[in-house]
């Protein structure tokens, strides 16, 4: 195997990539396995969300049964007040998550629609390295006047000032390899 | 008797504790302007801020053919910083980017070997244009990179100046003084 195979394998690794999809993007198309990861979680997405919204319902509703159930009949002033908060809370952090939640689902739709119809398109030059380090580490590499960010290892095995060529799609930068 | 043995023996370590913190902060205080004597260079301070209580701070070296930046940024509970040495060179040296590490790298496609087994086996150095940085790294400059002391060195040369950066921040003269006679080395030409 040779020093530029070894390596765009282990650039694949890390950045999770295949040999066959960076051929593919080499010729300017979406590889198929490529778009199939990019339209996974269109239905877990939802589903989550639905899910954890319910909880919210379910717990505020039961939580103020519970309450009517153990207090006297007919419920005292404070009682019907602690009612009414209880409901209210529910309702509010109900809306309030189903709204994030509503969002969160949109943009993932924005994202996988943008992929399924958009291009391959390529972004060449020197690499600059950059990166916060911390309790949240983030790496970036800039690159043809764009910032794509990229995990520890992938970081790692990329070389400041060397000449890099990315493919991106939807604003993503899939598969890279070195120019030289 | 015992007792003030004991708080003799604790008056001697806080003390010692004091005595130390003066001449860490001292001696830290001291980096840039000896760097400045050191080079003849003029050092100047400066500190700005940024929106929501955060900051910027720089020291700075001046100088006809040398310069010096170090950058120390504060956003909330992050910290961002920078040194990046300017030597102007007179002898046009081919334009060459290359890193300098301490530790072996995970990948070694772009990893230049000097022929110098001793420098090999303490600095790695990756670059794309291998003959380039080999005609950079002289004896004189491999020396120099020897003796700084950084994890992490970049290095971009082109015709008429040197530019070395490094990320972390300047506790040691040697980190600072290393670093600029890496940058004089380089620009002093083969």
């Amino acid at each position: 195997m040779s020093d530029l195979a070894q390596y765009l394998e282990q650039l694949g690794r890390a950045h999770g990539f295949t040999k066959e999809e960076l051929e593919a993007n080499r010729a300017g198309v979406i590889h198929p396995s490529q778009l199939a990861r990019s339209q996974r979680g269109a239905v877990r997405g939802p589903v989550l969300w639905s899910l954890f919204v319910a909880a919210i319902l379910l717990g505020g509703l039961g939580g103020a049964y519970a309450f009517v159930d153990g207090s006297s009949s007919p419920l005292s002033r404070v009682d019907r007040n602690a009612l009414i908060a209880i409901l209210g809370a529910t309702g509010l952090g109900g809306v309030l998550f189903a709204w994030a939640g509503i969002s969160s689902v949109r943009r993932a739709a924005r994202h996988r629609e943008a992929f399924r119809t958009g291009a391959v398109t390529v972004v060449e030059g020197l690499v600059a390295k950059g990166g916060v380090r911390g309790n949240a580490s983030t790496f970036w590499l800039d690159l043809g006047g764009k910032r794509f960010f990229v995990g520890r290892h992938t970081w790692q095995l990329v070389t400041h000032g060397a000449t890099y060529r990315g493919y991106v799609i939807a604003g993503q930068m899939v598969t890279f390899e070195p120019v030289r | 008797m015992m007792q003030w043995a004991l708080v003799a023996a604790g008056g001697v370590a806080g003390c010692g504790v004091i005595y130390g913190v003066v001449r860490w902060t001292k001696q830290m205080n001291a980096i840039w302007p000896d760097a400045a004597a050191k080079y003849g260079l003029t050092y100047s301070k400066k500190s700005e801020s940024i929106p929501l209580g955060n900051s910027r701070d720089f020291n700075l070296l001046d100088g006809p053919s040398l310069s010096v930046v170090s950058m120390e940024e504060r956003v909330g509970r992050t910290r961002r910083r920078s040194t990046v040495i300017t030597a102007r060179s007179a002898t046009g040296l081919s334009p060459v980017r290359f890193e300098v590490v301490t530790a072996r790298p995970a990948a070694t496609f772009h990893l230049v070997s000097t022929g110098d087994a001793t420098f090999d086996a303490r600095r790695f150095i990756l670059s794309e244009a291998k003959t380039a940085v080999q005609a950079v790294l002289t004896p004189a400059v491999r020396t120099a990179l020897l003796g700084c002391p950084h994890s992490t060195l970049r290095i971009a040369c082109d015709g008429a100046q040197v530019v070395v950066s490094f990320g972390e921040l300047v506790t040691d003269a040697k980190q600072l003084t290393g670093a600029i006679d890496v940058a004089l080395a380089i620009a002093k030409g083969p």
